[in-house]
C-alpha cells in the first residue's frame, strides 16, 4: 500500500489541521469516508442564532437516507491548568453514561436498539458530541442527545470506573511508538503553554479529578453561547429546528468559559531534542516547527506549505527520504492548526542508525523552502490537490456537519468551507515562501529510539 | 494515501475491524457490507416514542439502499464491469479488483502482491517515475491501492471533469507498468521498512501472528507484506510473473462510482479495455486446499515493550464455503461484542472494568474465516479477560439470545450498512469485494439476510464453530522484543 500513513493519533494531516490533536472516542462509531461538499448552493444551510447564545447550523439532503448531528462545545487543554489535566476528556467520556432520567445501560440501549451511533469525545480545542442516525429514527435518537447536552448526572461508580480506563488508555496510548513521540514532541514543543498536556492528561491528575470538578466543567462548558449544533443529511428541517429550540433553546444563558492562563516568557520548558528509549525495531522521529492558528491570515499558505512538504507522495520529503533514499517507509508531515499556536510537523520511522540522516534531511529540507522557496509546479499541483480532497473530505455526513460546526465554532464562520478553496487558489510563490521564513526556525524534535527501556 | 475522515482518529486500542494488513478480505462481513437494505419482506416495529425502561424494544428502519441501482456488465474478453451513477456530488471512484492477494503467492515469494502494488504507479513504457501521481494530484484527485489476503484493488478519486484521463492512467499502469530494476531496489527498502514499522506496532504484530496460528497449514497464514526474508529475494521477473499470472481481465473487476453516466462508461470502458486479453489458466492457477478448524486450542504469547495486555480470540470457521453462516455469525458477533450494549462491553469494560476495550466481529475468507474478540487490558487481569470471553462465547452457543437482543443487532447492522456506504468510494470497495467474494448483487441482499437469522441459527452455528476448547488465543504482553533483529 502506497503511503500507508494512517496514523491513529493524527489521522494523515486532515484532523490536524482542521480539528487540531487527537480525540478519545468512546464508543465506537460506524466509519464513514471522506467527500465532497454538495453542489448547493450556500442559501442551503439554514443558521439561526437563539436567543441563549446557542447557534444551529442545518442543512438538508434528499440523496441520503441518514443524518448526522454534530455538537461542538469549546474545552480542552486550552482552558486546563496543568492540575487539572485531563478534565475535559474525562468529561466527556463520562458524558454518556447517565442523565437525571437514564442510566448508562439505558442510553446504549435505546441508542443502538434504533441502529444509532453516539459518541463523545475530546480534542485539544474543542469537545464533540456525535450522533448519526438512519432518518427514521433521528427524532427518538434526538431525545437522547439532548438528553445528556442538559442533563448529564455524572454517578459516582462510573466517572471512578471512566477514570481509571482513561488511565489504561494513557499507558496503552504509549505503547504505540509514533502516538508516544507525538506525545513528547508537543511536551517539549509547548513547554509550558497549555497545549503541553495530552487531552487524556496524566495518571497523577485524573487521579484528583473528583464528581464535583467534572459536574462543574460540565456546567461551565455546556452553555449555549459555547456551543454549535450542526445537522446534515435527510431530516425535517423545521421540525428539527423546533425540537431544538424548545428542548435547547430552555438551557440557561451562562458566561463563557475562560482559557487558563499562559505563563508569560517561561519558555525553560521548552526543549529543542527529546528523546525516549524503546524495545523497538525502528527508530520513530517527529521534527516540528511553529505554525500559524486556524484563524491566521497565513493558515492557507502554511496548509499549502504543509502538503509540498509531506502531504503527498509528491512531497519535499517522500522523494527525499522515501523515494531518492529509501530512508523511511512512513513518512509525511501535518498541520495542526490550532485555534492557539499551533505546529507544522515531520514525522518518519526509520532505522536506527539512519536516525540522525534522517533528522537533519529533514531539517534542511525544511530550511531549504524558507530559503529558495518552492516552484511553480509544485505549488499549483499542491493547491489543486487541496482543493480537491478539501472537497472529497465532505462527502460523507458526519464530516460534513464536523466541518461546518468547526468553522463557526472557531469564529471564522460556516462559509469558511466555501471560502477555503479560494483562499488555497491566491496562495503564491512568495506566500508560501515567507512563511517558511516566519515560522520554520525553531524546531523541536522528538525520538523514541530502540534501546533498552527505561523504567 | 488513505485520508482520514475527518472526525475521531481512531486510537488503536479500541477495538477495529482489521484494515491492515488484511485489508477488506479480513474487514469481516460487517465491515465489508455496509448498506442501504432492501427492507422488503421485514417486520418494521415503530413505537411512538421510546420509554427509557427496562427493555427498549429495537426499531428497524426501512430505507432504499444506497447501492442500488448500478449496472454490470462482463465483457467480452472477460472483465467484468460494474458503474453506478452518484451525481450528488461531481467526483468519481475508480478501482481495479484483482482477484488475487498474498495467498496467491508461491511460499518463496511471500508479499509479492503487496510488493507489486508498490511498484504499480511507478512509471509505464509512456509514464516516468511518478508522472501518474503528479497528474492525478495536480486535477485534485487522490490515487492508492491496497493488499489484503484475497485480492489487491488500485483506485483513484477524482473530480468528475478528470475521470477519463485518470481512468487512462490507471489502465496503463495495470496493463503496462514496466518495474524499472532501480525503482524496484529502492520500493524493496520501503517495503522492508514498512514490515519492520509493523513489528513495533502492538496490534499489528497482534492480528499478523493470530492469523498465523489460525490459519496453519493454509497459504492464509503468512503475512501479506510477507517477511524480511522473502522480500529481499523477490525479483523483478516475479513481477513479471505476477502481472503475467493473475492481471487478466477475467481475473479483475472494474468498479466506476460518481457522475458518470451508465451507457457512456460502459461504453468508453468497453473500448479501452478492448486490447486486454483474457487468460483461460487462470484458475487452475491458484491455490486449491483445504482448511481443517483446529480442534484443540492454540496459545501464543508475543513479548514485546507494551504497558498494557493485547488480546486476540478467534474461533475457525470454513469462511465463505459456508456462507450463510457468516451471516448468521455477523449478528452473533454483534451480540457478542459491538456496540455499548453488547454482552462482551457490558459485562468486561461496564460492569467490572477489566478491559479497557473488547469487541467481536468476523472474517469470511474464501475457505476460511473466524469469529474474533479483541481485548485491550492491564497486565493483572489477562486471565480472567480470556476466561470471561470464552465463557461469553459458550453462553450464546447455548442459546439465551433474547429476541430483543437479536432485533438490535439486526438493527445495529442495517443501520451501519447504510453509514458506511454514503460516499463513493465506499461504495465501489463494497461492490467490487461482494464481486469478488460472490457477487456484486449480494450486496443488495446482505440486510435481507441479516433479518433472516434466528435465535435458533444463532445456538446452532456458534456451538458448531465457536468452541472454547477449540480456539486461537495470541497475546501481546509486556517482554523483551523478541523481533529484533529477525530477518
Amino acid at each position: 500500500m502506497l503511503r500507508k500513513g494512517s496514523l491513529d493519533i493524527l489521522a494523515s494531516g486532515e484532523l490536524c489541521k482542521m480539528v487540531a490533536g487527537r480525540f478519545v472516542t468512546v464508543m465506537v462509531l460506524a466509519s464513514g469516508s471522506l467527500g465532497t461538499v454538495p453542489a448547493q448552493a450556500a442559501s442551503d444551510l439554514h443558521r439561526e442564532v437563539l436567543p441563549n447564545g446557542l447557534t444551529i447550523l442545518a442543512r438538508q439532503s434528499a440523496s441520503t437516507g441518514i443524518v448526522a448531528v454534530e455538537v461542538l462545545i469549546r474545552m480542552g487543554p486550552r482552558f486546563e491548568s496543568d492540575a487539572e489535566a485531563g478534565l475535559s476528556a474525562l468529561t466527556q467520556n463520562c458524558l454518556l453514561k447517565g442523565t437525571r432520567t437514564r442510566s448508562a445501560t439505558q442510553i446504549s440501549l435505546e441508542i443502538e436498539s434504533l441502529g444509532a451511533r453516539i459518541a463523545a469525545s475530546s480534542g485539544s480545542d474543542h469537545g464533540l458530541v456525535s450522533l448519526l442516525a438512519t432518518s427514521a429514527v433521528l427524532d427518538r435518537a434526538l431525545e437522547v442527545l439532548f438528553d445528556v447536552l442538559t442533563d448529564a448526572s455524572f454517578p459516582e461508580a462510573e466517572l471512578a470506573l471512566e477514570r481509571t480506563l482513561l488511565i489504561e488508555e494513557i499507558k496503552a496510548r504509549r505503547d504505540d511508538p509514533l502516538s508516544s513521540a507525538f506525545e513528547l514532541f508537543q511536551e517539549a514543543f509547548y513547554g509550558a503553554h497549555p497545549y503541553h498536556k495530552p487531552r487524556s492528561g496524566y495518571e497523577n491528575t485524573l487521579n484528583k479529578l473528583d464528581r464535583e470538578r467534572v459536574v462543574k466543567c460540565y456546567e461551565s462548558f455546556y452553555v449555549p453561547g459555547n456551543m454549535v449544533i450542526t445537522a446534515v443529511g435527510n431530516f425535517d428541517l423545521y421540525g428539527f429546528l423546533k425540537k431544538v429550540r424548545e428542548r435547547l433553546g430552555t438551557l440557561e444563558k451562562r458566561p463563557l468559559p475562560s482559557e487558563t492562563a499562559v505563563p508569560a516568557g517561561d519558555d525553560s520548558r521548552k526543549k529543542s531534542e527529546v528523546k525516549a528509549s524503546r524495545d523497538v525495531d525502528r527508530a520513530w522521529l517527529v521534527v516540528g516547527y511553529p505554525a500559524p492558528s486556524l484563524s491566521s491570515p497565513d493558515y492557507p499558505a502554511v496548509e499549502v506549505l504543509d502538503c509540498i512538504i509531506g502531504g503527498s507522495m509528491h512531497s519535499h520529503l517522500f522523494i527525499e527520504l522515501r523515494e531518492r533514499q529509501g530512508l523511511a517507509y512512513q513518512v509525511g508531515s501535518l498541520y495542526a492548526a490550532r485555534t492557539g499556536p499551533g505546529f507544522l510537523a515531520a514525522y518518519a520511522a526509520t532505522d536506527r542508525r539512519q536516525f540522525e540522516t534522517v533528522r537533519d534531511k529533514i531539517r534542511s529540507s525544511l530550511s531549504g523552502i524558507a530559503e529558495n522557496g518552492v516552484n511553480e509546479d509544485e505549488l499549483e499541483r499542491a493547491k489543486q490537490y487541496l482543493k480537491g480532497t478539501f472537497v472529497m473530505k465532505q462527502e460523507g455526513t458526519s464530516a460534513q456537519a464536523e466541518m461546518l460546526g468547526l468553522f463557526e465554532l472557531e469564529g471564522l464562520g460556516w462559509q469558511f468551507v466555501e471560502r477555503y478553496p479560494q483562499l488555497v487558489s491566491s496562495v503564491t510563490r512568495d506566500n508560501v515562501k515567507t512563511a517558511a521564513r516566519k515560522y520554520l526556525n525553531r524546531h523541536t524534535v522528538a525520538a523514541v529510539l530502540p534501546g533498552v527501556a527505561k523504567e | 494515501m488513505r485520508r482520514r475522515r475527518l472526525r475521531s482518529p481512531r486510537l488503536r486500542i479500541v477495538p477495529q475491524r482489521p484494515s491492515e494488513p488484511y485489508g477488506f478480505a479480513m474487514k469481516g462481513w460487517r465491515g465489508l457490507f455496509p448498506a442501504g437494505a432492501l427492507m422488503t419482506g421485514l417486520l418494521s416495529t415503530v413505537l411512538g416514542g421510546l420509554v427509557p425502561a427496562v427493555t427498549a424494544i429495537p426499531v428497524i428502519p426501512e430505507m432504499p439502499s444506497a447501492l442500488e441501482p448500478f449496472v454490470k456488465k462482463r465483457l467480452d474478453n472477460g472483465l467484468t464491469v460494474i458503474v453506478k451513477e452518484a451525481r450528488a456530488v461531481p467526483i468519481v471512484a475508480i478501482y481495479f479488483f484483482v482477484n488475487a492477494g498474498s495467498a496467491s503467492e508461491q511460499p518463496g515469494v511471500g508479499g509479492l502482491s503487496h510488493f507489486y502494488e508498490h511498484m504499480f504507479f511507478k512509471g509505464t513504457s509512456r509514464s516516468g517515475v511518478g508522472e501518474m501521481d503528479r497528474l492525478i494530484k495536480g486535477m485534485g484527485g487522490a490515487l492508492n491501492a491496497f493488499t489484503t489476503i484475497e485480492h489487491t484493488a488500485y483506485h483513484v478519486i477524482v473530480p468528475s471533469e478528470g475521470t477519463w484521463t485518470a481512468f487512462e492512467l490507471l489502465l496503463e499502469a495495470f496493463a503496462d507498468s514496466i518495474f524499472d530494476a532501480g525503482e524496484l531496489e529502492k520500493e524493496r527498502r520501503v517495503v522492508l521498512e514498512e514490515i519492520g514499522r509493523k513489528d513495533d506496532m502492538p496490534q499489528d504484530r497482534l492480528r499478523t501472528e493470530f492469523v498465523s496460528v489460525l490459519l496453519r497449514g493454509t497459504p492464509y497464514e503468512r503475512p501479506v507484506l510477507g517477511t524480511k526474508e522473502t522480500v529481499s529475494g523477490i525479483k523483478r521477473e516475479d513481477m513479471l510473473d505476477f502481472r503475467k499470472h493473475f492481471c487478466a481481465p477475467n481475473n479483475t473487476t472494474l468498479v466506476m462510482v460518481g457522475d458518470v453516466s451508465t451507457e457512456t462508461a460502459i461504453a468508453k470502458i468497453e473500448a479501452a479495455t478492448r486490447g486486454l486479453l483474457p487468460d483461460p489458466g487462470i484458475e487452475a492457477r491458484k491455490p486449491r486446499f483445504e482448511f481443517v478448524p483446529q480442534q484443540d486450542m492454540r496459545e501464543l504469547e508475543i513479548p514485546m515493550d507494551v504497558q498494557q495486555a493485547y488480546i486476540l480470540v478467534g474461533f475457525p470457521n470454513l469462511g465463505r464455503r459456508r456462507i450463510e453462516d457468516l451471516y448468521v455469525l455477523d449478528v452473533a458477533s454483534t451480540v457478542l461484542g459491538e456496540g455499548r450494549s453488547s454482552r462482551l462491553v457490558q459485562r468486561l469494560r461496564e460492569r467490572e472494568g477489566i478491559a479497557i476495550s473488547v469487541g467481536a466481529w468476523i472474517e469470511g475468507l474464501r475457505e476460511a474465516g473466524c469469529l474474533s474478540v479483541e481485548a485491550v487490558c492491564a497486565p493483572g487481569n489477562v486471565k480472567r479477560v480470556t476466561s470471561e470471553v470464552l465463557e461469553e462465547v459458550g453462553k450464546l452457543a447455548g442459546g439465551g439470545i433474547t429476541e430483543e437482543e437479536l432485533a438490535r443487532a439486526k438493527t445495529m447492522l442495517a443501520s451501519d450498512f447504510a453509514f458506511a456506504n454514503e460516499t463513493v468510494s465506499a461504495m465501489a470497495r463494497t461492490l467490487g469485494a461482494f464481486e469478488m467474494a460472490t457477487r456484486a448483487e449480494d450486496a443488495l441482499a446482505y440486510v435481507r439476510k441479516i433479518n433472516a437469522v434466528t435465535a435458533e441459527d444463532v445456538k446452532r452455528v456458534t456451538r458448531e464453530t465457536c468452541r472454547p476448547k477449540a480456539c486461537t488465543i495470541v497475546r501481546v504482553v509486556a517482554g523483551r522484543n523478541a523481533s529484533k533483529g529477525k530477518p
